[in-house]
């Protein structure tokens, strides 16, 4: 199941095309993506680190397996990222639909 | 190390992330400047309309598909699955989909209420417009035949009789916009409440993400001060959630100046760059202009130097030569050799001439290049005149929101600080 949905923008007053959608929910797996890795690095040892990036031929679920036994409240931290990504969204909901209405005109 | 899975009941209580309204006291903000955005006063979960309108009705709705299920194994259930999120994005949209389910068949729910009450109005709806019809026609009859009347006593015994149309035609008009008004408030509430919810639902992701903001601070600071992952989440079982509240506002002013510190940054760097690309453009069209006029220069110099000497020469040597030739009989042996002599000096001039002409076409050229250049170069200075200004301003702008940015952080330390660091309880005694 998908992070964002088109019936979440709805419920956030959001209308969209369907094309602005797919690069809508790209750009929020892509940002939600990049501030799990961030934070994840932030919880890391250098050896950790170093352990890691020996890992880049493992599989997904060995990785998270790692991940899980490495890094410290990695399931808190992933909650809160998509709680702060969605609330950004909520945030900015007007903000969509007038650069909505904008390319309409 | 061992993950382990996280339950609510270890969560700090009453601090559940599905349950934003308890984070949102309304904390003040004095420290704060000036807030973007106002919390305060949030209004609880969604509302659920009461089954009871639906049975009345005979219709079998179910509305509780908003409600966390009955079965209190299935409900600990869902809220393990939302607590646990062992993978991204995994569980997060169960609890969404069951929001996004309820709040679908509300709507649904409410939409059918009103097309059904407006369904059984409508028979009522039509007797009225029948009746208000009628009273309509009686009435501008009546007027017809009123306006028809010049003689006194037939207007006022036809008067009585418009009186009379013009009463019914009321009563009728009020009674049938009453119905219609109806009808059209059941739909227009049925948006109304739509509106409502998605209020509530947007508002409800905000504070969701305040608190996870004040969770992220605590956790960084925490992990900063060398916690492990037991006492992390221990200690923020601990905060109260006023702290968490006002951190998480505090977090969220912050990282709206951090963003905006960032974009004025990066407009910064850019009109730096457009600057630098802009002088360097004036360097290379000065260069070249002087190219121009070096080129110029050049070429009026050897004008100069062959109109006033090599092509004089020339001519002078040709004037002699003819007048040599004009003493000298056709079958003088030197005759031959001065005709020689006088064609080569005629070549040299036509070459003059033909060297004249090239040279006085570089000059135009160069002329032409070098004022185009003067104007490139006017261009630009006034552009980078033009820049400059805005890059005073990207500068300023960077100033300023450094400036503001460091004055959230440090509020926000102290937020941090004083959740991690409470004062100890006085003992009055």
């Amino acid at each position: 199941m998908a992070l964002l949905s088109k019936e979440l923008l709805k419920e956030l007053g959001i209308e969209m095309r369907d094309q602005d959608y797919q690069l809508l929910e790209e750009h929020f797996e892509t940002t939600l993506r990049t501030r799990v890795i961030e934070e994840i690095v932030e919880e890391l040892s250098i050896d950790q680190a170093r352990q890691l990036a020996t890992m880049q031929q493992s599989s997904d679920e060995q990785l998270l397996n790692w991940l899980r036994a490495n890094v410290l409240n990695f399931s808190e931290i992933v909650s809160d990222e998509v709680d702060i990504l969605l609330g950004e969204l909520a945030e900015n909901s007007d903000a969509f639909n007038r650069a909505a209405d904008n390319q309409s005109d | 190390m061992n993950e382990q899975r996280l339950s609510g009941s270890e969560l700090p209580p009453g601090v559940r992330p599905d349950q934003p309204e308890a984070l949102l006291n309304d904390a003040p903000l004095s420290a704060i400047p000036s807030p973007p955005d106002s919390l305060a006063g949030l209004p609880s979960e969604t509302p659920v309309e009461p089954a009871t309108n639906g049975t009345d009705l005979g219709i079998g709705f179910d509305d509780t598909a908003n409600e966390m299920p009955a079965d209190p194994v299935e409900a600990q259930d869902l809220q393990n699955r939302y607590t646990d999120a062992e993978l991204l994005g995994r569980s997060f949209p169960v609890q969404r989909a069951i929001h996004e389910l309820g709040t679908r068949s509300i709507k649904v729910w409410q939409g059918l209420k009103a097309k059904v009450h407006n369904a059984i109005d409508t028979p009522g709806k039509v007797i009225r417009q029948f009746a208000y019809n009628r009273a309509k026609s009686s009435y501008d009859r009546v007027e017809k035949r009123l306006n028809e009347a010049h003689d006194l006593r037939l207007r006022q015994r036809r008067q009585v009789s418009f009186d009379r149309a013009k009463d019914r035609l009321d009563s009728r008009s009020a009674s049938l916009d009453e119905r219609v008004s109806r009808m059209r408030d059941r739909t227009s509430v049925v948006h109304e409440n739509a509106e409502n919810r998605r209020q509530q639902f947007t508002e409800k992701l905000i504070g969701q993400r305040q608190y996870a903001l004040a969770r992220k601070e605590v956790r960084h600071q925490l992990r900063s001060d060398g916690a492990n992952r037991h006492e992390v989440k221990a200690i923020l079982a601990e905060i109260p959630n006023d702290m968490l509240d006002r951190i998480g506002k505090v977090s969220s002013v912050a990282e709206t100046s951090r963003r905006k510190y960032a974009e004025v940054q990066k407009f910064e760097q850019k009109a730096t760059s457009r600057q630098a690309s802009i002088a360097e453009q004036i360097a290379t069209t000065e260069t070249r202009a002087q190219t121009y006029v070096s080129t110029i220069n050049q070429a009026e110099a050897e004008i100069k130097q062959i109109r006033d000497k090599t092509m004089l020469i020339s001519e002078q040597n040709a004037q002699n030569i003819q007048a040599k030739l004009a003493d000298l009989k056709d079958n003088d042996p030197e005759y031959d050799i001065l005709i020689n002599q006088l064609q080569q000096e005629e070549q040299n001039l036509a070459t003059y001439r033909s060297q004249l002409t090239y040279l006085d076409n570089v000059v135009a050229n160069n002329r032409l290049n070098h004022s185009r250049a003067a104007a490139r170069l006017a261009g630009l200075h006034q552009l980078h005149s033009e820049h400059q200004s805005k890059l005073t301003y990207a500068k300023e702008q960077v100033g300023t929101h450094k400036q503001r940015y460091a004055t959230h952080k440090s509020i926000l330390d102290q937020a941090v600080n004083s959740a991690l660091n409470p004062e100890p309880e006085r003992n009055n005694d």
